[in-house]
């Protein structure tokens, strides 16, 4: 009887608070930070501590989820969300995990969601070659690096972290203004402009009204972005292209510089 | 628990947490922020679009497109853009925590490669809205420039390793300013069921002699 | 709700892949084994055939009887890996080698069925216009790479471990020339679709293995060595490693690891095929065109299937015929070598395609046509002339000396990093060496 009094109320609230977006991304904001404050690794913890940062991130999840607009059709929806869920919920993991191996590996996730993102936002060429750049080369770097530096079990410096509290009010102080500034851009149009809009398309073509909004960088998308890439941008290019090779230089110019000194110097190189 | 008093024990095997002066200090201006957000939050109208700058109108597009912001049935087709910059930023903030509060260095560059992250997402969604090749560009040179800076980054922190043995950010803090506070590390409680037990064999005859300098290798690989 | 035609037609083609891809691991391996007795001069596995009767059919009952046996074995996890991660690496791998063909055509179209909502012609191929084929190619062999270090640093096993890193340091080398050798066919054809660079070939009548040698020459060695096949196997060199990155695995999983890896040469074989040898074209037989018959598209899948087929068969007599190489050579062999030569094909294709209109316009359609084949196989000879010369027949790994070298620890220490052909030796022990050098010379 109580309970489902309870229970229609708090639909009813869930339901208001929906229907304001301030509010909504209010709630939001301060869930996700009070989640990312239970879940940083800070030494001690209670043993409920995980898993109310866990619920608290899943209402904080659900909250942005009502945040975000409607797309075109339930299928793509569904798609979007499923890849953005996939993303920030591996990246939280990222930095959260204690293990250093398992937050990298979490990263992979991420960099999956977010290829899946761009696929979804018409960028093909960038979604997989943002795989084979990080997740192939980048992220197998770190690894390698993390696997033979990692001492056995878990070190104590992965243990603590420095601030959660206070970092996690910075992180959700600037998702709270650029969503306020996102939510400006884009608020909804009332009701009666988009009959207003409605009817003056339909003075228009009438296949501009029905047909789903194109992307006008699909047709040929690979060759067209090359050609951008190498015609507009070609300074740009030239000038990746150098930073590439200082930055090889360097990188093997300070390796081999420092085991040469702790040679001489009598420490252990790798 | 006992504190380590000792300021310059940083080195010491298990350590840390925060430097308490520095919160106290630092504590009434973020009040004051999270309050002024929240706040500012609360204040959005619902229907900001007479303020906010109207998405097609007041962004002339190359190639433009009809009916870019509004289908049929009132559906906003910036609904992309909009989800899109949220993952953004989103993913973009969830990187800053990390960077700001995680001590493994390797864990810190993941965290500003999520930032990175963030960034391409929200710049793809503008390239997408717009119709327009310019977001893509950059975030090829993102991509570029994260590569760059992932390489000099890892030997520096393998330089960084090879000196203290640790990948703790903190292990370097005397390069901060003589001012700041150190940040002194306390015991941690030790991990459950760290221990593990392995079978043993009843020890018969004369123990060999060990080597002292396997003994100094690490048991992991 | 029901599927569209094209739903079904994908799911259909999916399944179909997947299926025949299983049943061809499983026969190849039997292959695989016929031909190593035929190397080794014995009889191959030629018992198995149908049970509890006399009937043999050449052993073809084999991988059956393998698989049933691996699967039926204690799938054992021992007691120290890390189980989310020793237990998710071999999904990862063979995920990433099964949905690596869903960019790979594995033929060239059907003729149209005339049936309403079904596209026409049917294309082989899962994903038809996925603008970004080779690309997804390249990214999920890079995925790859996860399942090998993971199933390594998961078993906590400092054989696994050692596997896993050399496999992934393998990888990721190789991974260079690979692509190097592949952007001479992107930029001759065009296109990162695999079907349109097929098209082309067939179009032109000149395959890219002859447009292209020292491309072709290059992506073949890099695709062996991202295959892990044996001149370059030390991810699980058994005799030192064990068994490299699964030496903790066993049952089902041991199974997942090592049909992956064998997915892994048949993605190289169809990916070799495809980009240098044609694909489905071959002289007056198979035509060019997309208007064909069932008759013509039987032959394209029959010409395709054999060649993909002799260059696995190529593949598996490289196996019992060559060393392996150690470790340090096949990195040599990567940076020093292939990547130059890739390198160099990538220039002279880019000049050839750049200049092939002024060249016709300038000599006629013919001989420029000669031109453009003949400049890159001119690079190829002089580059492989130039590697040859350059690159010693052995290597001097012995300790550098140390009265060779000043008396700055510094300096000799440098030296040996940089000259790379000696192991570091410490500061201790050149000074024991010099002074055993100054004893013994004192002695003389």
């Amino acid at each position: 009887m109580l309970p489902s009094v309870f229970a229609t109320q708090l639909m009813a609230e869930a339901g208001s608070v929906a229907g304001r977006p301030g509010l909504l991304m209010a709630v939001a904001v301060t869930t996700a930070a009070a989640s990312l404050w239970l879940l940083l690794p800070k030494g001690l913890e209670h043993k409920l501590t995980r898993p109310a940062g866990f619920i608290l991130g899943a209402v904080a999840l659900a909250a942005f989820a009502l945040a975000g607009r409607r797309l075109g059709s339930i299928g793509e929806e569904a798609v979007f969300a499923l890849v953005a869920l996939v993303a920030v919920v591996s990246a939280t993991a990222t930095i959260v995990t204690r293990s250093p191996v398992y937050a990298a590996i979490w990263f992979a996730m991420t960099l999956a969601g977010v290829s899946g993102v761009l696929l979804i936002l018409g960028a093909q060429f960038l979604g997989v070659a943002t795989i084979v750049v990080y997740a192939g080369a980048i992220l197998v770097m770190f690894l390698f690096v993390l696997m033979l530096a990692q001492p056995s079990g878990l070190a104590s410096y992965d243990r603590v972290s420095s601030e959660p509290m206070l970092s996690a009010i910075a992180g959700a102080v600037l998702v709270g203004l650029l969503t306020i500034s996102i939510g400006r851009l884009s608020a909804p149009v009332p009701a009666d402009d988009v009959e207003a809009a409605a009817t003056a398309e339909s003075d228009a073509p009438a296949d501009s009204v029905t047909a789903v909004v194109p992307d006008p960088l699909f047709e040929n998308h690979v060759a067209r972005l090359g050609g951008e890439l190498f015609g507009r941008h070609l300074i740009a290019v030239e000038a990746a292209g150098v930073l590439l090779f200082v930055a090889l230089v360097g990188a093997i110019a300070v390796v081999t510089r420092g085991e040469a000194a702790a040679l001489a110097e009598g420490r252990p190189t790798r | 628990m006992t504190p380590v008093t000792h300021p310059m024990s940083v080195t010491s095997t298990s350590l840390v947490s925060a430097s308490a002066g520095l919160r106290r200090r630092i504590w009434p201006a973020v009040a004051g922020c999270l309050t002024a957000m929240v706040a500012l939050l609360l204040a959005v109208p619902s229907h900001a679009a007479d303020t906010a700058a109207v998405p097609t109108a007041a962004v002339p597009t190359a190639t433009a497109v009809p009916s870019m912001d509004l289908a049929p049935d009132g559906v906003l087709q910036n609904g992309l853009l909009h989800n899109g910059l949220l993952v953004g930023a989103l993913l973009f903030a969830l990187g800053l925590v990390g960077i700001l509060t995680r001590r493994n260095m390797i864990v810190m560059f993941l965290s500003a490669e999520l930032m990175l992250q963030g960034v391409s997402v929200s710049l793809v969604s503008w390239s997408r809205y717009h119709g327009d090749w310019g977001g893509q560009m950059l975030v090829i040179f993102v991509l570029t420039v994260a590569a760059c800076e992932a390489a000099v980054a890892l030997v520096f922190v393998l330089q960084a390793f090879s000196r203290t043995g640790r990948l703790d950010a903190n292990a370097w803090q005397s390069l901060r300013e003589s001012v700041l506070p150190r940040t002194i590390d306390q015991a941690l409680p030790p991990l459950d069921g760290g221990v593990t037990h392995w079978p043993t064999l009843t020890p018969a005859g004369v123990e060999p002699a060990h080597d002292e300098e396997a003994l100094l290798e690490r048991e992991h690989v | 709700m029901i599927p569209s035609l094209e739903t079904i037609a994908a799911l259909v083609k999916i399944g179909l892949l997947v299926g025949g891809l299983m049943t061809a691991a499983a026969y190849l391996v039997l292959v695989e084994r016929w031909m190593a007795a035929w190397v080794q001069d014995r009889k191959g596995p030629n018992r198995v055939g149908i049970p509890l009767t006399k009937i043999r059919l050449f052993g073809l009952g084999q991988p059956l009887a393998d698989g049933l046996k691996i699967i039926l074995k204690e799938d054992y996890t021992p007691s120290h890996v890390d189980r989310v991660l020793y237990n998710a690496a071999p999904l990862v791998i063979l995920a990433a080698s099964l949905a690596i063909f869903a960019a790979i055509p594995f033929g060239s179209v059907l003729p149209p069925l005339g049936i309403d909502g079904l596209p026409d012609p049917i294309p082989f191929l899962v994903a038809p216009g996925f603008s970004v084929g080779i690309l997804w190619v390249f990214a999920l062999s890079s995925i790859a790479v996860y399942g090998v270090l993971l199933g390594g640093w998961a078993s906590n096993n400092k054989y696994g471990f050692l596997g896993g890193l050399r496999s992934s340091a393998q990888l990721v080398a190789y991974e260079i020339p690979l692509g190097l050798g592949l952007l001479g066919v992107v930029l001759a054809a065009g296109s990162l679709e695999l079907d349109v660079v097929m098209t082309q070939q067939a179009n032109t009548g000149i395959w890219y293995a002859f447009a292209q040698p020292l491309g072709f020459i290059v992506f073949l060695v890099a695709a062996f060595a991202e295959a892990a096949r044996l001149p370059f196997d030390l991810p699980e060199a058994e005799q030192e490693l064990v068994g490299g990155y699964h030496t903790e695995y066993s049952g089902i999983k041991l199974l997942l690891f090592l049909v992956a890896e064998f997915l892994h040469m048949v993605t190289a074989a169809f990916l070799i095929v495809i980009l240098f040898l044609g694909g489905w074209h071959l002289w007056g037989v198979t035509g060019s065109g997309d208007e064909i018959g069932w008759g013509t598209a039987l032959i394209r899948f029959g010409v395709f299937s054999g060649k993909v087929l002799a260059v696995i068969l190529f593949f598996m007599l490289v196996r019992w015929s060559w060393p392996r190489f150690r470790f340090d050579q096949l990195m040599n062999l990567a940076w020093k070598v292939m990547l130059p030569l890739g390198i160099a094909n990538l220039v002279i294709v880019a000049i050839v395609e750049e200049f092939r209109p002024q060249m016709t316009e300038a000599m006629g359609a013919s001989a420029a046509g000669w031109v453009a084949l003949l400049l890159p196989w001119a690079v190829f000879l002089l580059g492989w002339i130039t590697a040859g010369v350059l690159t010693p027949s052995g290597t001097d790994n012995r300790p550098i000396r140390a009265d060779i070298l000043e008396d700055d620890g510094l300096f000799a220490a440098e030296h040996a990093l940089l000259t790379g052909n000696g192991q570091v030796t410490t500061e201790n022990e050149l000074s024991n060496t010099a002074n055993a050098d100054s004893s013994s010379g004192s002695d003389a």
